[in-house]
């Protein structure tokens, strides 16, 4: 190796252990962020240990009843305890959501930064496909998608795994536009790299940043997008107890039992101000370590 | 002249996008499994009656013939006659819906940045400090909230605990309008005002740094009129390009708003088109929110060209 | 999708607000090309307003020809005029009257056309409506009526029999949406002006039932073939009403025909009310908050669970009428482990149907025990298929039943099949049957039912006309369009009882063979029969005389308001 080469890896190890020391010092947010998505997710993981009721059997000499102890978020008109519900549904949505973001992100990011090395006319198409993606109302597009599919998770996970992508591509592409003019990655080159190496061992790490910022306000946006889903009949199907499926049947009831609707609609909340914390901590995180990187 | 032509530029470019979205349309209808007759005719009608109206809506050529009558037609400026509404023009339907989803969305950008700018002005002003928090974690909160659930959520403490406003429908009359969207608006509103503090405060704080700042309030102007000279400035555009940018998503979320509130909007009639396999109808839509979305991008985009010339040399 | 700003210098901001200006202008300027519409069709109104006055005075004369038939004296007193403001779930999708299944539309044009009868006052009857009277002949084959002297069009064009014959031929024609149920006539003939006559291919005692359906109902042969595509958006008719403003997704709104014959109780023209606006409201909070908080005046669909609720309130008055409808388990017969007589028997054994009463209907409606909505012919002595798991169980085993789910299919948004479904998997379970609950939209499960591609399937079914015969012989006869509407279902005895019930004018006779035909396929288990469901709606204590007839409409021509 190079002397210069020798000195450029020397000075990249050392900011990543410049960058380790920081993250040591984690902002407010995203500690209650991690904490309050970790507690949605262990609801999930223990809720057949945290209820006794059954969310999918109901009894139906207790319908309607209004929040109590025996059952605090009250039951719906099949006699089911609307607090299992929302623990057992804690797996859906969070599955959805985990599941439908970063997936995308994967393949997203893999081929943004390989239009923005790469260029040329891969680049070209790959930017207007994802436009026409961009411009089309996502929502419009996923309800048709899925009224060519049918209805169902699995064809949820299809219609977004298609279309969910092109943010991540475009934001790895716009920074992968600034990195390969830097130095690493022109040394690497010089060194003789192929470019999948210099793509995924080299630029990649600091391509991630934004787009997991941006993850954590898509994952927020799926786990309504399921719900919205739910909302038209198109989404999980009964008698999954999917959050916004809850909310969605409950609007019949909305005038007579309240409860079915709001309290689901409150563990979205809080799961999304939870993720959203995440995020506002890790936008905190990579500014700083972009602002070391100078 | 230049802006001229960069508007020019910037329509030819547009242009195969605009074909691709509506060729786009036009397949991913054809592969959704349905038959439109079937479900316009109700199931009684007689074989005869289904071959004669799969005929009277040129169902029974072949698929790019079908595609060649739209563009035809296109041109004449006819969008073709809707299966499930009997043979309304549609045209006619989306001129109907394009009144109230152009004014709600109208009306909900509006109230987005009359919540957003003094909003991030305070927060800007007491940057880090607890009150900032809270307006940005309160964003957080409504940014997480199902769009109906809010809308539900609204219709209960507005319709029935108080009883001050409208919940369905959009109303006669400009005040009218004013009065029976404003819940709708405001539902669409506190979704979108999170994000438009979120800018409108980085740049402001950005600003709040800069020298001239120290030396109007040497001069004695309140910071606050500062700020808001500055914000109306400067803030206008990054809030501009977020809400063109977001278009296409506020109208697949003015869909949910428009169904709760029973709006007879675009975005309903989209769902509905599709529900019931009304190509026609959902090809036009198609077209029109295309148009749309690239009409309001153009607007943005027309809008840095007059603030920063550099873009129109591009 | 999010995406971040860009930072920019400061510029003119005049500029910009231009171009948001002249954008808004564009937004806005599309809203008008919907009231241009609008004003060409008030533009055409005056127009018939000023020539009324002129028939009107000439009509006093015409009416003291016709009176003597039928001399008016008062029996009641009404407060006549206002506006009514009616919330609908459904809205009209057309309102050209040969072409619509759906009761969006269906409701709608039976307010503004008018057929040879009608049903009457409670729905079950017929009486005379665009016809006075007819004549029968000896062999039952030839219907003769004799069309209302001096009835006019709502443009003041006399109804001619030739209206009617072009009526009835479009109706039974490539267009309709219904041919089949004219199929019993064989011509159509128009022998003078007053004067229409159909023949029959065969007796049949439906005719005048069948007369009354809006497939059937009379308009302008010279209006319509003007333009027949604007015909659905701009329809004229004989009926109590005519449309001021049809706004497709948001109202319709009608207002009296002027040249309508039928008087009120105070022996002037009907109807009573100057307008009725009918808005399309779908979301059901936002039709009982409206008509709680005094937007609307009166709404329809009222959810079970609201009902008693609102009853309950002062200034709302409920309104339960029944109707010709049946809620049931469709059961395709030709798709396994449904061919089995006794898997049937052992889906409706299983179930203990005043528990979906209950929960589902809160009590509204009745457990049925035949395979037609409730209507004329109705046999209360067939027994009910009682609430046995146990007999169940044993019928499961019988058909050799090898565990694989069942399928039952809804349409989403479909609430009280929704929870119909859910209970039945339940009670199904209890039996060793395991199905599962499939949600498509509309559009997907309606295919999937048409083509055949389901088991069971939630829904229902209404009867358009008061002669049993319409429903009964479309969901049994299985050589037709429909397929036993949808269900294969195949009997031939049942079938030749059927026809047997129609060419017989005798009602005993008919009740007989109704009866016995209700017994034979009921507990053939052709389907699984949820519920006779009423029509439930309710409205401000104000308007009195609210109608809801039984074919499933209402008649607002004697709603009145006391305001």
């Amino acid at each position: 190796m190079s002397v210069k080469a020798q000195r450029l890896t020397l000075i990249e190890a050392r900011k990543a252990q410049v960058v380790g020391r920081r993250l040591r010092a984690w902002p407010l947010s995203l500690k209650l962020g991690i904490f309050i998505v970790g507690v949605v997710t262990l609801a999930g993981v223990f809720a057949p240990l945290l209820t006794p009721y059954d969310p999918i059997v109901g009894d139906f000499t207790d319908t309607l009843q209004p929040p109590s102890w025996k059952h605090p978020f009250g039951t719906d008109n099949f006699g089911r305890d609307i607090l299992s519900r929302v623990l057992y549904g804690a797996r859906i949505d969070l599955q959805i959501g985990f599941l439908t973001t970063y997936v995308p992100l994967t393949y997203g990011l893999a081929l943004g930064a390989l239009a923005g090395y790469v260029g040329g006319w891969f680049d070209s198409i790959l930017m207007r496909l994802v436009d026409i993606a961009i411009a089309f109302p996502f929502m419009v597009l996923i309800i048709v998608i899925l009224a060519i599919l049918g209805p169902g998770i699995v064809n949820m996970y299809i219609a977004v795994f298609s279309v969910g992508w092109s943010m991540y591509a475009r934001l790895a592409r716009a920074d992968m536009l600034v990195i390969r003019e830097q130095e690493y990655i022109l040394a690497a080159k010089a060194l003789g790299y192929g470019p999948l190496r210099i793509i995924f061992r080299h630029a990649l790490p600091n391509l991630i940043g934004s787009s997991l910022v941006f993850s954590m306000a898509d994952f927020v946006l799926n786990i309504l997008l399921a719900a919205t889903l739910s909302f038209f009949g198109m989404g999980v199907q009964p008698p999954a107890p999917e959050w916004g499926a809850i909310v969605s049947d409950g609007r019949d009831w909305l005038l007579q039992a309240w409860w079915i609707s709001t309290l689901p609609g409150i563990a979205i909340i809080i799961t999304g101000l939870g993720l959203s914390l995440i995020g506002d901590g890790l936008s905190r995180i990579i500014g700083q370590r972009d602002v070391e990187a100078r | 002249m230049r802006l001229l032509g960069y508007i020019i530029r910037r329509l030819i470019q547009m242009t195969p996008a605009l074909i691709g979205i509506t060729l786009f349309a036009f397949l991913l209808i054809q592969l959704i499994p349905g038959d439109p007759v079937q479900i316009m005719t109700g199931g009684r009608a007689s074989p005869e009656t289904i071959a004669a109206t799969r005929e009277k809506f040129g169902l029974d050529r072949p698929l790019h013939i079908q595609y060649l009558i739209f563009l035809r037609n296109l041109s004449r400026g006819d969008l073709g006659i809707s299966i499930t509404q009997r043979g309304a023009p549609i045209t006619h339907l989306v001129g109907d819906r394009l009144g109230p989803s152009a004014f709600l969305l109208t009306y909900s950008a509006l109230m987005a940045v009359g919540l957003a700018i003094p909003l991030a002005m305070y927060s800007a002003q007491h940057a880090e400090q607890p009150i900032d928090h809270a307006i940005r974690i309160g964003g957080m909160v409504t940014l997480s909230m199902p769009s109906f659930w809010l809308a539900l959520l609204l219709i209960l403490l507005f319709g029935l605990v108080l009883d001050w406003l409208p919940m369905a429908g959009w109303g006669e009359g400009f005040f009218g309008h004013l009065k029976f969207l404003f819940l709708p608006s405001l539902a669409i509103a506190l979704y979108l005002a999170p994000m438009l503090i979120q800018s409108l405060r980085a740049s402001l704080l950005d600003v709040m740094q800069a020298d001239y700042i120290e030396a109007a309030r040497a001069k004695g102007l309140s910071p606050t009129r500062v700020m808001l000279k500055h914000v109306l400035r400067n803030g206008l555009i990054p809030t501009v390009t977020i809400l063109a940018v977001n278009v296409g998503w506020l109208i697949g979320g003015a869909v949910v708003i428009e169904t709760v509130f029973s709006i007879p909007g675009l975005g309903r009639l989209l769902v509905q088109s599709v529900v019931y396999r009304d190509y026609p109808t959902v090809q036009g839509l198609t077209l029109v929110f295309g148009v749309l979305v690239m009409g309001i991008n153009l607007l943005a985009d027309v809008s840095y060209a007059i603030i920063d010339p550099r873009v129109v040399y591009e | 999708m999010l995406s971040l700003p860009c930072r920019f210098r400061r510029r003119r901001i005049l500029a910009l607000v231009a171009v948001l200006a002249i954008a808004m202008l564009v937004a806005v300027a599309c809203a008008p090309a919907a009231e241009e519409a609008a004003p060409a069709e008030e533009e055409a109104a005056p127009a018939e307003e000023e020539a009324a006055p002129a028939e009107e005075e000439a009509a006093p004369a015409e009416e003291e020809e016709a009176m003597p038939a039928e001399e008016c004296t008062p029996t009641g007193e009404v407060k006549r005029g206002g506006e009514l403001v009616f919330a609908r779930r459904e809205e009209p999708l057309t309102l050209d009257p040969a072409i619509p299944n759906d009761n969006g539309s269906i409701y709608a044009i039976e307010q503004i056309f008018s057929a040879l009868t009608r049903p009457d006052e409670d729905g079950w009857g017929l009486e005379p409506d665009g016809a006075e009277s007819w004549d029968i002949s000896d062999d039952g084959l030839v219907y003769t009526f004799h069309l209302r002297e001096g009835a006019k069009f709502s443009n003041g064009d006399p109804v001619t029999a030739g209206d009617y014959v072009f009526a009835l031929e479009r109706g039974r024609g490539p267009e309709s949406g219904f041919a089949g149920i004219f199929e019993a006539i064989d011509t159509i003939e128009a022998p003078d002006d007053m004067t229409v006559v159909l023949t029959l291919k065969r007796p049949y005692a439906p005719i005048l039932s069948v007369a009354s359906i809006f497939y059937g109902a009379v308009y302008p042969q010279d209006v319509f073939e003007a333009d027949p595509d604007g015909f659905s958006s701009n329809p004229v008719g004989s009926g109590p009403w005519m449309v001021e403003e049809y706004t497709r997704g948001d109202r319709l709104v009608l207002v009296p025909n002027p040249h309508y014959w039928e008087l009120g109780v105070d022996c002037k023209p009907l109807p009573y009310l100057d307008k009725v606006t009918i808005l399309y409201v779908p979301e059901t909070n936002s039709r009982v908050l409206g008509l709680r908080n005094g937007d609307f005046d009166a709404m329809d669909g009222v959810p079970f669970n609201e009902a008693a609720a609102l009853d309950a309130e002062e200034g709302i008055t409920l309104h339960v009428a029944p109707i010709f409808r049946l809620d049931y388990i469709y059961l395709n017969h030709q798709n396994p482990p449904l061919d089995s007589k006794e898997f049937r028997l052992a889906l409706n054994y299983a179930v203990d149907r005043q528990v979906i009463l209950d929960t589902v209907y809160f009590g509204y409606g009745e457990i049925p025990n035949g395979y037609w909505p409730k209507m004329f012919y109705h046999s209360e002595d067939v027994p009910l298929i009682p609430y046995d798991p146990d007999k169940a169980r044993e019928l499961v085993a019988e058909s050799g039943y090898n565990g694989e789910p069942i399928e039952i299919l809804i349409a989403a948004g479909d609430t009280t099949f929704e929870q119909t479904a859910v209970i039945l998997q339940q009670f199904w379970k209890e039996v060793g049957i395991n199905a599962e609950i499939v949600k498509n939209d509309t559009g997907t499960a309606f295919d999937e039912i048409v083509a055949g591609n389901y088991q069971t399937s939630g829904s229902y079914i209404t009867s358009d006309i008061n002669d049993d015969d319409e429903l009964a012989i479309l969901m049994a006869d299985i050589s037709n369009d429909t397929s036993s509407f949808f269900s294969w279902y195949e009997n031939d005895e049942a079938v030749e009882l059927l026809k047997k019930a129609q060419s017989t004018l005798d009602p005993d006779e008919r009740a007989e063979y109704y009866a016995q035909i209700q017994e034979m396929v009921y507990w053939d288990g052709y389907s699984v029969p949820i519920n006779y469901v009423p029509a439930v709606n309710a409205y401000a204590d104000h308007v009195q005389n609210w109608k809801n007839i039984a074919p499933g409409w209402w008649w607002l021509r004697t709603v009145w308001m006391d305001q």
